[in-house]
């Protein structure tokens, strides 16, 4: 609760002006409400830091990610190299930051459209009762019966290896969960009372959608975004590390730990371990931001005190 | 006084073609002698298809509303009423239906139309105040957003500062202070009096001829419901709308309405003045809904009279009188069980009524009370 909210009788007895919650800027609440709560300041920080890191450091680092230096091949972590170098000498901390760039780019691209792709089909079933809504939902059903990664390696042959195909992959798998999400959610509030108020108005059916329907499925959506982040960015450096995405010499921290294993093996764990401690921390940020927003967005759930 | 013109159509028309007793209703008038009709209900017919039942919701009614009338309708949880206002609206969502009858808006029909047609008719000819106030205002929009829509479905040439002037204009209208600052503020942070007070600035925002309140202060606690009834009842004045007010609350419908229709099972059983109802109603089921309301005068005749059993299965309906298995008169009798009781005009000490039972004539003859 902001301050603002409630009005105190000061020991003058005159009542102080409330400001309307509409006023203040926004922003600022919505950044006060983001820094009070430690578990979703902590995440949300983390991953600041690393959009930062992905933008900062390939400016402000001399090395860039695909200079080799065979002089200084498989060199351990040092003052020149914070994260030692790999086999032909380019900088490990150059290609993590890199990486970084590419996997947030590309899951949040995958994330967002997988999002726009699946909440549209969402949307037209829920809103839609009958046919149209037993198709769009089978055709669903039918892209969750195969394994994700399964599915996501069958499309990236199909179309190509390499990082794009294994992005159209990537969201193909999304596109079903948030397709069901949203149905559902679409479902319920379709039947809540304000919906049929609007129709009593006269508003359309078209109108009801993108004005009431659509801002109550927000906040499940954005859950749902931040959530499929984490994942995108996890199957993307499965299908790398497998050789079905990023090809050499990109440095895609899923790629690069393939690159690192046979070194790993001989101690220079460092051509591994660094991009594979990216990506934990994270997919786990983003995982942890999802689940707090739900704690906090869901009206379902009461876990906002916890 | 509509209901009573409602009555001489019937009899006049009894009378000019010889019809039989079983005539339901007349067909497709849309005006008499008086002038036309805000609305005319015709053989109205609501079922909800379940699979492996068909309820009967609304079971062929008819009544008709003359401009600036104000009809009652009341009758128990489950009788229908709520089913009948959002078949006149065109509302009535799946797996329910408008099975058949007719539903003339200022004389044109609007079963059947379109969606588009009814939204444009929706809000703009006819309004709906719903039961709860607390859920019919969308939660993340704010007041002044949810009064610019209500105007803006059925004026989308207002630019936005006249969407705005006119939003406080209704606000103003409803008495809600400080109108132009309270736009800006979302339903959770108004009271429920409140809420229904822009519920209805939001039903008259187009003035509307026709406006259906369902159960509209059946949420609210006793003062509210007081000043949002006096509210309606100066806002329908001045908007010279015509009014259905649905409700199970007797006492709203005396300070109210000015004739009234009960619903049993579906089915109009009695329609008449008010007068007619209050001073000797002549449906026994209308006798014994009358008889649930408290009154300090009857404090000493004992514990406040129930009616006994439950209002029937809508998709099993018994044979004969519906309320039969219910009724003090004909409970034991035959011809209550057996025979589907018409619709009949009959003459009361206070005025005439529509009553479909088969002793209406001699319960109007005695007075019932």
């Amino acid at each position: 609760m902001s301050s603002g909210l409630l009005t105190f009788a000061p020991p003058d007895g005159a009542i102080r002006e409330v400001p309307p919650l509409g006023d203040g800027s926004r922003v600022r609440r919505a950044l006060a409400a983001v820094l009070g709560d430690r578990r979703l300041a902590v995440p949300t920080l983390v991953l600041v830091a690393i959009v930062l890191f992905a933008i900062i450091a390939p400016l402000a680092w001399g090395v860039g990610p695909d200079t080799q230096n065979l002089l200084a091949s498989l060199k351990a972590p040092s003052l020149a190299h914070p994260m030692g170098t790999d086999q032909l000498g380019r900088d490990i901390f150059a290609r993590v930051a890199e990486g970084a760039r590419i996997s947030l780019l590309d899951g949040t691209l995958i994330a967002v459209i997988g999002a726009v792709i699946g909440g549209v089909i969402g949307l037209l079933a829920g809103t839609t009762a009958g046919a149209s809504d037993a198709v769009l939902m089978r055709v669903m059903d039918a892209i969750l019966a195969f394994p994700p990664l399964i599915l996501a390696m069958a499309v990236t042959v199909g179309l190509g290896v390499g990082l794009k195909t294994a992005a159209i992959g990537a969201t193909l798998v999304l596109i079903p969960w948030y397709a069901r999400l949203v149905r559902s959610e679409a479902i319920r509030i379709r039947s809540l009372p304000f919906i049929e108020a609007a129709h009593a108005i006269g508003a359309s059916r078209r109108r009801i959608i993108a004005r009431h329907v659509v801002p109550h499925v927000m906040p499940t959506l954005a859950i749902q975004i931040a959530a499929g982040f984490a994942y995108a960015v996890l199957l993307l450096a499965g299908l790398s590390f497998l050789g079905l995405g990023a090809q050499i010499p990109t440095p895609e921290w899923g790629a690069m730990i393939t690159d690192g294993l046979t070194y790993s093996l001989t101690g220079q764990w460092w051509v591994s371990v660094f991009p594979g401690v990216a990506l934990l921390v994270t997919v786990t940020a983003a995982s942890m931001l999802s689940d707090r927003l739900r704690d906090v967005l869901d009206p379902r759930s009461s876990g906002l005190r916890s | 006084m509509g209901a009573l013109s409602v009555l001489e159509r019937m009899r006049g028309l009894r009378e000019d073609r010889g019809a039989p007793a079983g005539v339901r209703a007349p067909q497709a008038a849309t005006d008499d002698a008086d002038g036309p009709f805000a609305l005319s209900v015709r053989n109205l017919r609501t079922v909800y298809e379940l699979g492996h039942a068909t309820v009967q919701a609304v079971r062929e009614v008819s009544f008709d509303l003359r401009p600036t009338e104000r009809l009652g309708v009341v009758g128990e949880s489950g009788s229908g009423k709520s089913a009948l206002a959002l078949s006149i609206l065109g509302l009535i969502e799946p797996p329910g239906r408008v099975g058949g009858g007719e539903v003339l808006l200022n004389g044109r029909n609007i079963v059947g139309l379109s969606e588009r047609q009814l939204s444009s008719i929706r809000g703009r000819e006819i309004a709906l105040i719903l039961q709860d106030p607390m859920s019919a205002l969308d939660p993340v929009k704010t007041i002044g957003a949810q009064l610019h829509e209500a105007i803006a479905v059925h004026n989308p040439q207002l630019r936005r500062s006249a969407l705005r002037r006119r939003a406080a204009e209704l606000l103003r209208e409803v008495d809600i202070p400080q109108a132009e600052r309270r736009l800006d503020d979302y339903p959770h942070q108004y009271s429920g009096g409140m809420r229904q007070r822009v519920a209805i600035a939001m039903a008259i925002a187009n003035n509307p001829s026709v406006l259906i309140a369902d159960e509209p202060t059946t949420a609210l606690d006793v003062t509210t419901q007081a000043q949002v009834l006096g509210l309606l009842d100066r806002l329908v004045d001045e908007h010279r709308a015509a009014v259905i007010l649905i409700t199970h609350n007797l006492g709203i419908v005396s300070e109210f309405c000015d004739s009234v229709s009960v619903m049993y099972a579906g089915r109009l059983v009695e329609s008449s003045s008010c007068e007619h109802i209050f001073l000797g109603a002549t449906h026994p089921y209308s006798e014994a809904l009358l008889r649930c309301v408290p009154n300090p005068e009857r404090l000493a005749e004992g514990p406040l009279p129930a009616i006994p059993g439950f209002p029937p299965d809508l998709s099993a309906l018994p044979g004969g009188c519906t309320f039969a298995p219910r009724c003090s008169v004909g409970r034991e009798l035959a011809v209550c069980h057996e025979q589907t009781p018409v619709p009949e005009l009959v003459e009361g000490p206070s005025g005439s009524a529509i009553v479909e039972c088969h002793f209406a004539r001699e319960r109007a003859a005695r007075g019932s009370r």
